[in-house]
């Protein structure tokens, strides 16, 4: 807080000489809000070692206009005061954050996996009750905007959160374990969410308002409830490695799921040359196969269960048409996706050839 | 409310560098107020023009401005702009009305006037009574009100949509379709719309941009496009079912200009034989293109074009009451299909005569695809 524009302030109102002033703190009553001095009222600002920091006014005031002024200042005193140890708070709690991070690279490069965060870590409580983490990879820089992401973080989720800046454009969000409740609680709807269909619906709306409010496009993955203080890196690693494989598999999406990536992640660890090899001898005809019509009716058959009517209606054909294109592929690959062998073969070829092109 | 302008903008993707741009010389100006759409099949460029306007995805060459601000560096949530995603979602934990509010709440608008924007866009979407509902207590319908709801109370200055009516079932999409046509009046705003649905393209924009291949075909009105495409590929995607071309040559006999090909000798019309014949497309191979609501059946108008009848076989005929369509052999190499009246009394495996109108047709240079009459 500046006292110069008060200072002025009460000066043109008054039309009187204010100055600031110091005097002894023995002089001093306790607890006192202003105090007649040599022929000057002193209105008390702050203690500054062993004297007292004053505004002081010539002893003309009214009763009214000294109580008046003391309650101002009071006021503006109380909001310095507040404001200061607002910042040290904050400044405390990015200071853990910063040691937070520092252990978890330390962790990161010893390849240690299973350790405990440690004690002296205890101060940052929500590490020890259990958090919905997400990782956030955005495109722009972290560093200076940690804390405006923080503040709008905490007016989305209406509730405190845990920021962990990380590489560059990286943050792992730790995010109580009410937002889920939240999003679930309405009392209307009769069926029950899953945990799983939660955890998208938050990872979706955080994925929408933090590109259109804060660094546009963005990729996140939100992973299950867990305690932080005891299995803080191996959570952050699932999420890097949903993330890459997301944006590996997935090109087209931006919020990436664990229990939806499943089969990529198995896939992910064949040997190239097999998988191109693979999807060959699969995808005979890769021109056509590939071609985006056939490509979407694929997808959006598997997606809906190889259910041919659902799928029609998602793709807006009539049945028959889908029927055709799939006796077409049919024809061409002699592979047959209505049944559950050719299916199988033929998903994991156009998860393959994602990768492979 | 403001304008854009895109000046020769182009997209390549790094590691994309020898292959052709996502998006290339994109130029464009959009007026305020309009209701723009860009439409093209699946990887035209359209979503990535979109991306590039909202700021999602960055330009890597040209200039965009909205209003008269240049906007290539500005991030999407200072260009003044809302969005409404085919992905669209909404924030599960919070109810319609903070949905809504929430980024008014942001910005540091007042209670009152927060209050008074969302009231007034849940009226106009009319979706006043569900304001304290959770999202997951809406229909699929409702949700996509509330996305537009949470875009309306931003009041900015340009509305961006990208296939937001694609997650609908058929019946809401015609609905949504309409409602938001009725919105872009009532809000007197830009928008910008994407979608593949030629229907939405035609029916709700106020000009068209048919891009394939990240170029720009064809910008103009609906009618515009419909009426005088200037290549076969907008005048193949737009229309259902599509124009149909037949390869044959122009050929003048006894002072008139014949197109002739397999069961086809019609004769174009003196106006459009002049242009040909001005062109030197006369004894070449050209591809006629004729719409199937402009081939004929009735007997009054068969009676009135000698000079465009022709003979053909249906090989499959499907009534849907008010119209029918004729897949017919014997007209050129390939099936060409007619829209006649449903009460035409035609039906499968019946020789028929037909007639073309020839002031519709259109005709096309073979090797550049060009519509040959609307060029210059």
């Amino acid at each position: 807080m500046k006292w110069e524009p008060l200072k002025k302030r009460l000066e043109q109102i008054l039309n009187a000489d204010v100055r600031f002033e110091t005097i002894a703190s023995q002089q001093w009553v306790n607890g006192a809000d202003s105090l007649e001095l040599a022929g000057r009222i002193h209105f008390y600002l702050r203690k500054q070692n062993k004297t007292i920091e004053t505004l002081s006014v010539e002893s003309v005031l009214t009763r009214s206009e000294r109580q008046l002024i003391e309650l101002m200042v009071r006021t503006f005193r109380e909001q310095d005061e507040w404001s200061v140890n607002g910042r040290q708070a904050e400044a405390d709690g990015l200071q853990n954050i910063k040691l937070l991070r520092s252990w978890i690279f330390r962790q990161l490069e010893k390849g240690k996996m299973d350790e405990e965060v440690p004690d002296a870590l205890s101060s940052l409580g929500a590490l020890y009750h259990t958090r919905v983490p997400i990782l956030v990879l955005g495109e722009s820089g972290n560093g200076k905007h940690t804390l405006e992401l923080k503040r709008l973080l905490e007016s989305f989720f209406d509730t405190e959160i845990l920021l962990v800046p990380l590489l560059d454009g990286e943050w792992m969000i730790l995010a109580p374990e009410s937002v889920i409740s939240a999003s679930r609680a309405d009392g209307r709807t009769g069926e029950e969410e899953s945990l799983e269909e939660s955890l998208e619906s938050i990872g979706m709306g955080l994925h929408e308002m933090l590109t259109e409010e804060w660094i546009g496009e963005c990729h996140l993955s939100i992973d299950y409830p867990f305690v932080p203080a005891k299995d803080l890196v191996p959570a952050l690693l699932r999420m890097r490695e949903t993330i890459a494989l997301g944006r590996r598999f997935r090109v087209q999406l931006h919020v990436h799921l664990p229990w939806q990536l499943r089969l990529e992640k198995l896939l992910s660890l064949l040997p190239e040359a097999e998988t191109r090899k693979f999807v060959e001898q699969i995808l005979k005809r890769m021109d056509y196969a590939m071609d985006p019509e056939t490509l979407q009716t694929l997808e959006q058959f598997f997606e809906l269960d190889c259910n041919v009517s659902e799928t029609a209606k998602k793709l807006y054909i009539h049945r028959n048409t889908l029927l055709y294109r799939l006796d077409k592929f049919k024809q061409e690959t002699g592979l047959d996706v209505r049944t559950f062998s050719d299916a199988v073969l033929v998903k994991i070829a156009l998860v393959l050839y994602k990768v492979t092109k | 409310m403001a304008g854009l302008r895109l000046e020769h903008v182009y997209k390549i993707y790094p590691g994309a560098e020898n292959e052709p741009p996502a998006v290339s010389d994109f130029n464009l100006e959009i007026e305020d107020k309009e209701f723009l759409v860009l439409v093209g099949p699946s990887g035209c460029g359209k979503s990535t023009t979109l991306r590039m306007i909202a700021g999602l995805e960055e330009i890597t060459k040209g200039n965009l401005y909205i209003g008269d601000r240049l906007v290539n560096d500005v991030a999407p949530k200072d260009r003044d702009i809302a969005m409404v995603f085919q992905s669209y979602a909404l924030y599960p934990h919070m109810n319609v009305y903070q949905n809504m509010a929430f980024g008014l709440k942001l910005r540091k608008f007042k209670k009152a006037e927060i209050d008074k924007r969302v009231r007034e866009a849940a009226k106009i979407l009319d979706i006043e009574h569900l304001l304290d509902r959770k999202p997951k207590a809406l229909s699929g319908g409702q949700r996509q009100r509330v996305a537009l709801g949470r875009a309306i109370v931003r009041e900015p200055q340009v509305f961006l949509m990208d296939e937001p009516l694609s997650n609908l079932d058929a019946k809401l999409r015609v609905q949504m379709r309409a409602e938001i046509s009725k919105l872009h009046k009532r809000l007197e705003t830009t928008v910008i719309y994407v979608t593949h649905d030629q229907t939405e393209a035609m029916t709700m924009g106020s000009r068209i941009v048919i891009m394939k291949d990240g170029v720009i075909q064809q910008a103009a009105t609906p009618e515009e496009v419909y009426n005088r495409p200037v290549n076969m590929f907008v005048a193949g995607f737009i229309g259902s079912p599509a124009m149909n071309f037949i390869n044959g040559r122009l050929e003048e006999e006894a002072g008139q200009l014949h197109f002739k090909t397999d069961g086809v000798d019609v004769i174009i019309p003196e106006g459009k034989a002049k242009i040909l014949r001005n062109k030197g497309y006369v004894g070449k191979e050209v591809v006629f293109g004729i719409r199937p609501e402009d081939i004929h059946s009735e007997p009054l108008f068969l009676e009135a074009s000698p000079n465009s009848k022709i003979n053909a076989f249906v090989e499959v005929a499907e009534n849907l009451g008010h119209e029918m369509f004729l897949y017919l052999n014997g007209v050129g190499k390939d099936t060409v299909i007619a829209r006649v009246d449903g009460r035409s009394g035609l039906k499968d495996n019946m020789n028929v005569t037909l007639a073309f109108d020839m002031n519709k047709c259109q005709v096309f240079d073979k090797d550049t695809e060009r519509a040959i009459f609307q060029e210059d």
